[in-house]
């Protein structure tokens, strides 16, 4: 359907059928239609043009006719800026939190002489720290050197050596792993997870199960 | 014309078959029919299954789809299970729970306190009659008993039992079996000792004790051919009684339980009436073609048993005890002392209730990297094996395998 100006006239005295006025609606919203109403052939262009910007002088201030932007554009970009603005913000102090808390989470434990469990957690891990145990977490290279025994819940998939063994182990978030220190005399240390735990020497369940309460 | 209506006909009562089938099999899920058969299954990610069924002889099951789930927090492998109910004691060692599966839900029937008990072996004395021996938590020093009956779900008696406790270094036990002899129990154990922080060792001697109840403890025999006997029985099988009333058991020293590699694995007996292991009797399976430590013992008949036995060449330590497809499967002569390698793909998991025998068959789970999760049948009188019941899906190891 063809949209005019008479169709637009008619458009908004509502007097539109259903068809009409969805042609009208789809027009207006259509921003890459060239599908400009045509003029009636005595009238030009420029004049209407000329005639609309002194309309709108005379109900705006005149500060607020610097160009000819819609105000509500200015609104809309200055939320935008607001947002992005916000947003920026935000992942900046996040980066940085999540900096701060590696950089910083060069975390030792001695537990050696105690009776209980200790817990540390992040928002990497917890980490529960057995007793007799003496931990040292490098987070930033990723290693972990100690004797004894710990658990570890990962918050999300991490990667850890042990000691100057080199090969990375995966923990993977959600699971939960039992880790006991050296014993193959590789400086290679036993990690199972927890689900396993009923594969372990019935001697090493009852003191794991007794140790962290499991 | 003709023809295809007659495979229209043919689909149809097909179809009609298979949903007869499909509900004769619901209506055994609901608990009005009893199973032959329970699984316990977990799958690879980590989540548990009971399936019962009534044949292991061929088809697919999918753990997922026909199983009934378990919450993992609750219950786990160690469990013992009898006429359609399985006895568990709770993660904390204080309540000893009976369960039945129910459709799709494994349902807590009843449970008995048993504070502070750590089970280490159970028995049958009697249809609703069972015999627990176990350690006292968490201590791990005083070996303790109880008498339950399980229909009532009432202790019919408990207590102490005059083993002597660990000393000189060692720290804590074992108990692998408590026979009766008259009214006195005959039991095996051994002791532990920590090594370095985390590790530990058993020691060399096996000690086999005449123990009352109300008189304590009456004779105590001791044997360095092996350690460890009879490792926990609610995990896996290690015992049995021949036809003549002889006891047989195997001893664990290998890593996964005894951790004492440097002594061999061996099958003892203590003949009918006796108190002790018999000094003339000692089959190596070390020394024997399996050459390997082992750990599980199934009687067959006539002398013959079967044992799992690890390959050390496979697996590196317990960080791949479990994991690593490793275990063989040997047909033992008592008799004899001769070990017969059984034509069976590489098992993985430590240790597993996994074998049943049922006349001249017996049935035994394989976890394979290479062919699955199956059944294999295994013919007695001649050897050979075949492919049985399939386990699908997101199988990953059949943990036991019971007769209900």
């Amino acid at each position: 359907m063809k949209v005019n100006k008479q169709l637009i006239e008619k458009y908004h005295r509502d007097e539109c059928t259903p068809e009409e006025a969805a042609a009208v609606e789809a027009w207006l919203l259509d921003d890459e239609s060239d599908d400009v109403p045509d003029l009636p052939a005595n009238e030009q262009a420029d004049q209407h043009k000329q005639a609309i910007w002194v309309g709108i002088e005379q109900t705006l201030p005149p500060e607020n006719i610097k160009n000819n932007t819609p105000v509500i554009s200015l609104w809309l970009k200055a939320g935008a800026a607001c947002i992005v603005l916000a947003l920026c913000v935000f992942l900046i102090g996040r980066s940085s939190h999540k900096k701060n808390n590696r950089m910083a989470a060069s975390i030792e434990v001695d537990n050696s002489t105690a009776l209980e469990v200790r817990h540390v957690n992040n928002d990497e891990y917890q980490l529960s720290v057995g007793p007799g145990t003496s931990a040292r977490i490098d987070n930033r290279e990723g290693v972990i050197h100690f004797t004894g025994s710990m658990i570890i819940k990962p918050q999300r998939d991490i990667e850890f050596s042990f000691g100057t063994y080199p090969q990375k182990e995966t923990f993977k978030s959600g699971e939960t792993y039992i880790l006991l220190d050296e014993q193959h005399g590789d400086g290679q240390v036993t990690i199972v997870n927890e689900r396993n735990l009923m594969d372990m020497p019935p001697v090493l369940q009852k003191r794991i199960i007794t140790e962290f309460n499991i | 014309m003709f023809l295809s209506r007659k495979v229209c006909l043919i689909i149809t009562i097909s179809i009609l078959t298979l949903l007869q089938a499909c509900s004769q099999q619901s209506n055994k899920a609901d608990g009005s029919a009893p199973h032959k058969y329970s699984l316990y299954i977990r799958l690879k990610n980590n989540a548990e299954y009971i399936v019962q069924c009534d044949s292991l002889t061929g088809g697919t099951i999918d753990p997922e789809k026909q199983g009934t789930p378990l919450d993992i927090h609750q219950v786990s492998r160690d469990i013992i299970v009898k006429d359609n109910f399985y006895y568990h004691m709770g993660f904390k060692n204080d309540q000893f729970i009976k369960y039945k599966v129910s459709g799709k839900v494994f349902q807590k029937v009843d449970s008995v306190a048993m504070p502070h008990f750590s089970i280490e072996n159970f028995r049958w004395m009697g249809k609703d009659t069972l015999q627990i021996i176990g350690l006292q938590a968490p201590s791990f020093t005083q070996v303790v008993y109880s008498l339950i009956n399980t229909d009532s779900m009432k202790v019919i008696s408990t207590g102490k039992l005059d083993i002597p406790h660990p000393g000189n270094g060692f720290n804590n036990m074992s108990v692998g079996f408590a026979e009766p002899l008259d009214s006195n129990l005959v039991i095996g154990y051994t002791y532990h000792k920590p090594v370095g922080t985390t590790s530990y060792t058993t020691s060399d001697t096996m000690y086999t004790s005449l123990v009352s109840i109300t008189s304590g403890l009456l004779n105590t025999d001791k044997d360095t051919r092996s350690t460890y006997p009879a490792g926990v029985n609610n995990v896996q099988s290690y015992t049995f009684y021949d036809e003549h009333g002889d006891f047989y058991f195997m001893t664990c020293p290998g890593i996964a339980l005894g951790n004492r590699p440097d002594v061999p694995t061996g099958v003892f007996r203590i003949k009918k009436g006796e108190l002790a292991p018999d000094k003339k009797y000692f089959f190596n399976l070390s020394a024997s073609v399996i050459n390997n430590h082992a750990y599980g013992l199934w009687y067959l008949s006539k002398g013959k048993a079967i044992v799992r036995s690890e390959r050390k060449d496979l697996y590196h330590d317990l960080n791949d005890h479990y994991s690593a497809a490793h275990f063989e499967f040997y047909v033992l002569d008592l008799a004899e002392q001769t070990a017969t390698k059984i034509n069976l793909p590489l098992d993985k998991g430590t240790r597993r209730e996994c074998v049943i025998v049922e006349g001249d068959k017996a049935y035994i789970s394989i976890n394979s990297d290479k062919q699955g999760d199956f059944i294999w049948i295994y013919d007695i009188k001649t050897g050979e094996t075949k492919k049985g019941l399939q386990l699908t899906g997101h199988t990953d190891y059949i943990l036991r395998m019971d007769r209900l």
